[in-house]
């Protein structure tokens, strides 16, 4: 069975039901509106250029066990593998692959968001606050006293 | 197209900045604790989100923790540690709290009045308060360890178990208990309920299972380890509260550590005094273990294994945890039908009889199995049963599931220890600490006599017959405790014995997915036996394989000769640099070393590193990738029979350090 999905920009994707349903968003949509399947699913939060590339990321991993995604899970003790693929599939600029973070978020697919932000995680290991602020334009919002108090705190949490 | 286009990049260079903070948070989740330190300073929006996972594990002194709730005095910094923990502490999920000096400290009786003295308002002074308060702040707990050290719990710990929340999985407390454990267990079996009307105000907010008979405990794992090793002392395991409450323990796991004896009934050291009562009230049991801690003894080789612990120093007596029951393991089946690990240290009061029926009760589900300590009655009989079932009356399952078995120091079994790499092919780990191996023995049962290829642990102590002792009388005699030794041949025996090592070193690095590898020896010659040498004349080459996958390699009381020249260039070469083509290059193979150039090999390896190591860093950084093994434990440098002075030791071994910055080298 096929669904039909339309980014923002007003794009059309038809895929298969299973690879749409990687979207948890998009599988409990399909659960509501099982009558109304003739209009294209509207996806307000995803650009075509992102939409493709979660779906090529759905088909791919389309027979996947699902992740449970507890709580108490820390994804520093126990790192999900990446395959080649993955691998190969991240190799993108850094802007896509935030766009991609946020499409993922937007469409709850689970697997596509660990590995979004996994991959941001290793940008910002080895970054100061600086280059992180310059990178994603953050603007720096403390003040001085802030700052210190910051520091000083971090000081003695030995963390 | 193109407009959008641009728009696109507008938009994607804000991404992050608009991230939502569950994105925030699953992104920081994957950073270590200087990274999100980092990102603490970024903004307001990134703090909000980093610090939540910075607190999320916590780990505090005992001492920090107590200080946290006395009294600020004039101290200015201890408010406002006190400021910050609290504003931050509902964010802990895994806490612990413990002295990382508590475990040394318990060693020495003498530090422990020390304790006592300098500290005196510690008994006092660590009341419910302190930890109630913090899990107050925080009913999301799902982890606690606390380890009080030498402090005296009292049944305030009931207070803080109520504060933590029922999704508490893991608790685990280490202290001197002196009877209050019951309090604790009580209340894990039956909740506050009754506590409640008994002593006033309810601590946790009623939650929606308060009709329910049931306590929801989500309680997973628990915990208890005793800590004062005084032979008068109260090393009991209180729990004759179990004899009136109804209700089970929901428990999984349970360890019980350094106790000595167990108190069911209000009268001590009756009879029925047993640890099934215990098991009776765990159902769900997955994994037991009744043992003694021996991780804060750095290094127990054979025999100071067992000596070193504090515990046997004091009490001569064998511990009472298990009475000498007919039926105890009928009944321990019947109560934990579940169980899959099993550990016992010093179990001396199982019999033979316990011992088999426990192997045919659990044996076709069992996972791990610990038999440790100089357990008499776990005999060779009970051992080869295990080992092969054909054997065994009536016959029975293989032990088709254990994929960790450890029987350190139990020196009697050293006839039939090398069964398990025989016969149970699905073995991850192996430990067998103190039980000498015949080395013969091992060789002569063929070349893939060890099944066990996916073997990641294994600590074997190999043992090689002497010369003299192979060419007295009529080839058979007794040697030391261990021994008989056969011989079927009068080759010359040295050279006999180095190939008896080669075959051996053959066998270990047939077992490539190692990832620790401990050869123990005996260095005292009383027990007439050679230790591995690892040379390479004596077969250190045919460990080569091992490179793929060895992180740790020890060596303990081996008399091994790692440290010599062409021993540590060796290592270099094959252990670490194996896949680092510009440091093999400039390093001539060593096959056209001769051995006799060891009279200079200080020059030879300062002048080699001063011409190296600038441009090593440069060339070589991250082009390679690094190698597996860490960690190189124990290389002895004095060995009675070395052919090398200490000083040539030495010097080989800071070579190898230079050359292997990323290998932590411990010699001895």
């Amino acid at each position: 069975m096929k669904v039909t999905l339309e980014s923002s920009d007003g794009q059309v994707f038809t895929v298969d039901k299973e690879v749409a349903e990687l979207s948890v968003i998009i599988k409990e949509m399909l659960v509501i509106e099982q009558a109304n399947q003739d209009h294209p699913i509207p996806l307000l939060n995803v650009g075509a250029v992102e939409l493709a590339k979660v779906i090529e990321y759905c088909e791919h991993h389309r027979n996947d066990p699902t992740i449970d995604d507890d709580e108490d899970y820390d994804s520093r003790k126990k790192p999900i593998e990446m395959d080649d693929w993955d691998k190969q599939f991240t190799i993108v600029n850094k802007e896509m692959m935030f766009e991609l973070i946020l499409a993922a978020n937007s469409m709850q697919v689970k697997p596509l968001l660990h590995l979004g932000c996994r991959y941001a995680a290793d940008i910002v290991k080895r970054m100061s606050p600086t280059e992180i602020r310059d990178l994603f334009q953050i603007d720096d919002d403390f003040t001085p006293e802030e700052q210190d108090k910051i520091e000083w705190e971090k000081q003695w949490t030995k963390l | 197209m193109a407009d959008t286009d641009k728009d696109q990049v507008k938009v994607s260079d804000k991404a992050i900045t608009m991230a939502p903070p569950e994105v925030l948070s699953k992104i920081f989740s994957f950073l270590d604790q200087r990274s999100l330190r980092v990102c603490l300073l970024v903004s307001h929006d990134w703090r909000a989100c980093s610090e939540p996972v910075i607190w999320r594990t916590y780990s505090i002194t005992t001492t920090d923790f107590v200080n946290l709730f006395n009294e600020p005095d004039k101290d200015k910094f201890a408010i406002n540690i006190n400021e910050v923990f609290f504003k931050n502490c509902h964010h802990i999920r895994f806490l612990n709290i413990s002295d990382v000096h508590g475990a040394a400290d318990t060693t020495n009786l003498g530090s422990w009045e020390h304790l006592e003295k300098s500290l005196p308002h510690f008994k006092y002074h660590l009341p419910s308060v302190a930890p109630g308060a913090v899990l107050a702040a925080n009913p999301g707990i799902r982890e606690l360890r606390w380890d009080t050290g030498d402090l005296t719990l009292g049944n305030e710990f009931v207070f803080l178990l109520k504060r933590a929340s029922r999704d508490l999985k893991k608790l685990s407390i280490v202290g001197n208990f002196e009877g209050q454990e019951h309090f604790i267990i009580k209340y894990l079996i039956k909740g506050d309920k009754e506590e409640e009307e008994e002593a006033g105000p309810p601590a946790i907010a009623q939650g929606d299972n308060d009709n329910g008979d049931t306590v929801d405990f989500k309680l997973e794992e628990l915990t208890l380890k005793e800590t004062i090793y005084s032979p008068f002392g109260n090393s009991v395991l209180n729990v004759k509260v179990l004899c009136d409450i109804p209700g089970v323990l929901p428990i999984r796991s349970l360890t019980i550590l350094d106790f000595r004896t167990i108190q069911f009934s209000n009268e001590p050291y009756q009879q029925y005094d047993s640890l099934l009562n215990i098991l009776r009230k765990c159902p769900n049991l997955e994994k037991l273990c009744v043992s003694f801690d021996m991780s804060s003894i750095p290094d127990s080789s054979s025999e100071s294994f067992l000596r070193s612990h504090p515990y046997f120093s004091f009490l001569p007596f064998d511990p009472y945890l298990i009475i000498k029951q007919d039926d105890f393991v009928d009944v321990m089946y019947s109560s934990c039908p579940k169980l899959r690990e099993i550990e016992f240290g010093m179990a001396r009061q199982f019999t033979r009889e316990h011992w088999v029926a426990m192997i045919a009760d659990y044996g076709s589900q069992l996972e791990s199995l610990s038999v440790w300590g100089d357990v008499s009655k776990f005999d060779d009989t009970v051992f080869m049963a295990m080992m092969d079932p054909s054997t065994s009356h009536p016959p029975r399952d293989r032990l088709h599931c254990l994929t960790r078995l450890n029987i350190n120091g139990m020196k009697h079994l050293h006839e039939c220890a090398w069964m398990p790499l025989k016969h149970l092919p699905q073995l991850k780990e192996f430990r067998a600490r103190g039980v000498p191996l015949d080395a013969t023995k091992l060789i002569t049962k063929g070349e893939d006599a060890w099944t066990c290829k996916g073997l990641e642990i294994l600590e074997i102590f190999v043992a090689i017959p002497k010369r003299a002792q192979w060419n007295c009388g009529n080839q058979e005699m007794v040697t030391g405790w261990w021994q008989k030794v056969k011989l079927s041949c009068q080759e010359d025996v040295l050279e006999k014995s180095n190939q008896i090592q080669i075959k051996v070193c053959e066998m270990i690095g047939r077992l490539t997915q190692l990832r620790e590898l401990r050869i123990e020896g005996e260095r005292s010659t009383l027990f007439q036996c050679i230790c591995l040498e690892l040379t390479l004349e004596t077969g250190l080459d045919r460990l080569a394989p091992l490179q793929k996958n060895l992180e740790k390699l020890i060596v303990s009381a081996l008399d091994e000769k790692l440290c010599g020249r062409r021993e540590v260039e060796w290592i270099a070469q094959n252990w670490i640099h194996h896949q680092n083509r510009r440091w093999l290059e400039r390093h001539s193979p060593i096959s056209s070393r001769s051995p006799s150039s060891s009279s200079s090999p200080d020059k030879n390896g300062k002048s080699e590193q001063t011409s190296c190591t600038g441009t090593e860093l440069d060339d070589d950084g991250g082009s390679f990738p690094s190698p597996k093994l860490k960690e190189l434990i124990g290389i002895s440098t004095q060995s009675s029979t070395s052919y090398q002075s200490e000083e040539e030791a030495r010097s080989n071994i800071e070579w190898l350090k230079d050359q292997c910055p990323t290998l932590r080298v411990c010699a001895l």
